[in-house]
């Protein structure tokens, strides 16, 4: 994979497009994945992956060699859904007044069951109470099994930066877990109280 | 110890020395918030873990390739525009110029004639004015140093001048030149 993917880069910088649509097809899951994870709507995630891929196609040319080729793309993408939450910030609608946007159906079975909604939209709660660096790190951190350092090169920021987010963020998204689990708790207690009490 | 350290050793990537992870276990069995950050900790990073990537709708590198068509052709279509923009700017400019300089001939033509003719008029006094001055300085010249050291000096002259021919030769002949 590694070496057909070598083979790739270098006809897609020679200017095949052909080669860079298999990029795009190799690449399309983790791009949308980073996409969705960031902007929390389907929709926005599929633009927001379309325009990574075209951004990195227009810049094919000054990718380093030396660098991993995901991490560079992976980067492109991050920077975009930044810039996104950044713009969509001026409008000031909070995540939590829109409906609940629905995953894309992709996984069959259990991942479509109804407690898989409810972890996911937990998990989109979580994630979109941090600030778009540190969602994005988290992102990293979680789904890609990135190092520090890889982290750090995709946000451009400095490794000790990266691990005080990434510190912050956990223990963020710890109290807002309990706080979550706190509200739970009572409503639970509410269904089976009896009207008596 | 304060919570701190404790939520430190927590929120730890790197694995703890036996010492730390025995100091705080003893601390989670007596604090209450330190035991539910770390159980909160747990539950957030299998939430993620277990968590899939999300893959886009069937067809996405079809939509890519439309959407890099389409993209090759707005920038196409904007090179167009920025090219012709640029030449019609330039021409009106031009234009512009031209008519700065061409419409005080249809103002006034008579005095743009004038203004002209003064022109030529200037250029011709100058030219007289160096060739008066330079023949003022050649008889001044000629006045200061008498005939016999005028002809000395062309003597002299010529004589140089045959030096030179000989000095030239003597250094451009093959033979020299070969060594």
């Amino acid at each position: 994979m590694q070496d057909t993917e070598a083979v790739w880069l270098v006809q897609a910088q020679r200017g095949d497009q052909q080669a860079f649509t298999n990029i795009v097809e190799a690449y399309q899951k983790p791009v949308f994945n980073l996409c969705y994870r960031m902007l929390n709507n389907a929709e926005d995630a599929e633009d927001a992956a379309q325009e990574t891929f075209l951004r990195a196609y227009r810049s094919i040319k000054q990718y380093d060699h030396n660098r991993q080729f995901s991490t560079w793309l992976l980067s492109i993408a991050a920077h975009y859904c930044i810039d996104q939450i950044r713009k969509n910030r001026m409008n000031i609608i909070s995540l939590e007044d829109q409906p609940n946007q629905e995953i894309p159906d992709t996984l069959p079975g259990p991942e479509s069951s109804l407690s898989k909604r409810e972890e996911q939209n937990r998990m989109r709660l979580l994630l979109e109470k941090l600030n778009p660096i540190d969602r994005a790190a988290v992102v990293m951190y979680y789904w890609y099994d990135y190092s520090y350092d890889e982290i750090a090169q995709s946000l451009s920021l400095s490794e000790s930066a990266i691990k005080s987010r990434l510190h912050r963020a956990r223990k963020e998204m710890a109290r807002l877990w309990i706080s979550q689990q706190n509200k739970l708790i009572p409503a639970e207690r509410k269904c089976h109280e009896s009207p008596v009490f | 110890m304060n919570h701190q350290f404790f939520e430190t050793l927590l929120l730890s990537d790197t694995e703890l020395t036996e010492a730390e992870s025995a100091m705080l276990q003893d601390h989670l069995q007596t604090c209450r918030a330190c035991r539910q950050l770390s159980d909160a900790l747990k539950d957030v990073d299998n939430l993620f873990h277990n968590s899939a990537f999300v893959a886009p709708r069937p067809g996405f590198t079809h939509r890519w390739e439309d959407a890099l068509a389409a993209d090759i052709k707005k920038r196409q279509r904007t090179q167009v525009f920025s090219i012709t923009f640029i030449g019609l700017v330039s021409i009106a400019a031009l234009f512009l110029l031209l008519g700065f300089t061409i419409l005080p001939i249809f103002i006034s033509p008579i005095s743009v004639l004038w203004a002209e003719l003064f022109g030529i008029v200037t250029w011709f006094s100058a030219i007289e004015g160096i060739i008066n001055l330079l023949s003022t300085l050649f008889q001044a010249v000629f006045s200061l140093v008498p005939i016999s050291m005028w002809v000395a000096l062309t003597f002299a002259f010529l004589g140089l001048c045959a030096v030179w021919v000989v000095a030239f030769k003597q250094v451009t002949s093959p033979r020299r030149l070969s060594i």
